[in-house]
């Protein structure tokens, strides 16, 4: 398997076997997760010692784009298979956190939460949507598209089906879901930025498209699938705290997973209590009034 | 490539899984959103409907992603179409 490339030294190329390649990266990225938490005790030692929020902010965010930009420039390549399938010879594991990675991106994070909230049932459509997607794409295409030996799905319809016109319906399809999909991550994109750093909104957008760059450009799907991984072990851990924090805090159970269910039932009694509340008529009345 | 009763043996068995398994995945997604309605009981203080939307279904997907993985490995292995690991 083409698994050489030009820097087969470095930690993310690995010329030798699939398990020496494996074992190589299990290392890297216990490291990577020791680094992780030592540079969050860091930054609360330094907190505790005075430094401010907004330089907090600059910290995290000039950090991770760093080790992003590293990731990115040590995984750099011109071998084709490499750029375009990272050498086809990710392991299970790690496309798996890769992918999720992938789940759990600026729009998960910032707009999922309020959408659920305001549309309720018809707002778990998305979730199902996006996650019942995967199954579609194993059981038709993924397993296929890695047979046939080609790099993308346009490329893959128009081999199966040997013509340009199926191609074309992929290229057409590709680029309608992921316009419609980068146009909400650029946006999230340039409001973290903007609320982690104080920067303005146009140019926090900028600052995280110049990261992508950095981070994509000179080593495709390699460099994007390594540096999701790192991702993947931040995301889950900043999900996951407050999430079993609170779970903690409110029941006394730290598996919000299951718990969660009897705390809607709580709320859901809660609104009924506050929308009976004389204050809250009243207010409700105002606000008709206004109107 | 000519091919051989093997290969048409592999085949109608990816077909069936794949089949079954659409199936299933049909049901936890478009079936039980349709009757969502009617599939109101309390199932871990939830209305089991949106219990299907926000957990079930997507351990469901899961599940299937899973199943299908192990299956067509070991099909694989069978027909003699395995990937050759370099170990």
């Amino acid at each position: 398997m083409a698994g050489m490339s030009p820097d087969s030294g470095s930690a993310f190329s690995g010329g030798g076997s699939n398990a020496a390649f494996k074992k190589q990266l299990n290392k890297v990225y216990a490291w990577y997760v020791g680094g992780f938490i030592s540079f969050v005790v860091v930054l609360a030692i330094a907190e505790q010692m005075g430094l401010t929020r907004q330089y907090i902010g600059y910290a995290f965010l000039a950090a991770t784009v760093l080790l992003y930009a590293g990731i990115g420039f040590m995984s750099r390549t011109n071998d084709a298979a490499e750029y375009y399938v990272a050498g086809r010879r990710v392991p299970a594991m790690y496309n798996g956190m890769a992918t999720g990675a992938d789940w759990m991106s600026a729009a998960s994070f910032i707009g999922m939460a309020g959408t659920l909230y305001l549309t309720g049932y018809s707002g778990l459509a998305f979730i199902m949507g996006w996650t019942g997607g995967y199954c579609l794409v194993a059981l038709f295409l993924a397993p296929y598209l890695r047979k046939f030996g080609q790099f993308t799905i346009p490329d893959f319809l128009g081999a199966r089906y040997d013509g340009n016109l199926p191609r074309f319906l992929g290229v057409v399809a590709a680029i309608l879901c992921s316009f419609v999909y980068v146009v909400a991550q650029i946006y999230g994109v340039g409001l973290i930025t903007t609320r982690l750093t104080g920067v303005s909104f146009e140019l926090g957008i900028f600052l995280g498209l110049a990261g992508i760059l950095v981070c994509s450009f000179l080593g495709g799907m390699k460099a994007v699938t390594w540096t999701q991984v790192a991702q993947y072990i931040i995301l889950i851990i900043a999900y996951m705290i407050p999430v079993v924090w609170l779970s903690v805090k409110q029941t006394g159970f730290p598996i919000p997973q299951i718990v969660y269910g009897y705390q809607l039932e709580k709320v859901t009694a809660r609104e009924a209590e506050l929308i009976k509340d004389p204050k809250e008529l009243e207010v409700i009345a105002k606000s008709v009034q206004m109107l | 490539m000519q091919l051989t009763e093997s290969h048409r043996q592999y085949w109608a068995k990816n077909l069936r899984i794949t089949a079954i398994l659409l199936g299933l995945w049909f049901v936890v997604t478009y079936v039980v959103a349709f009757m969502a309605r009617d599939l109101n009981f309390s199932f871990f203080g939830w209305p089991f409907s949106f219990w299907m939307g926000a957990q079930g279904s997507l351990i469901a997907y899961v599940l299937i992603i899973v199943y299908y993985a192990h299956y067509m490995n070991n099909l694989d292995k069978e027909h003699g179409c395995a990937e050759e690991e370099e170990d």
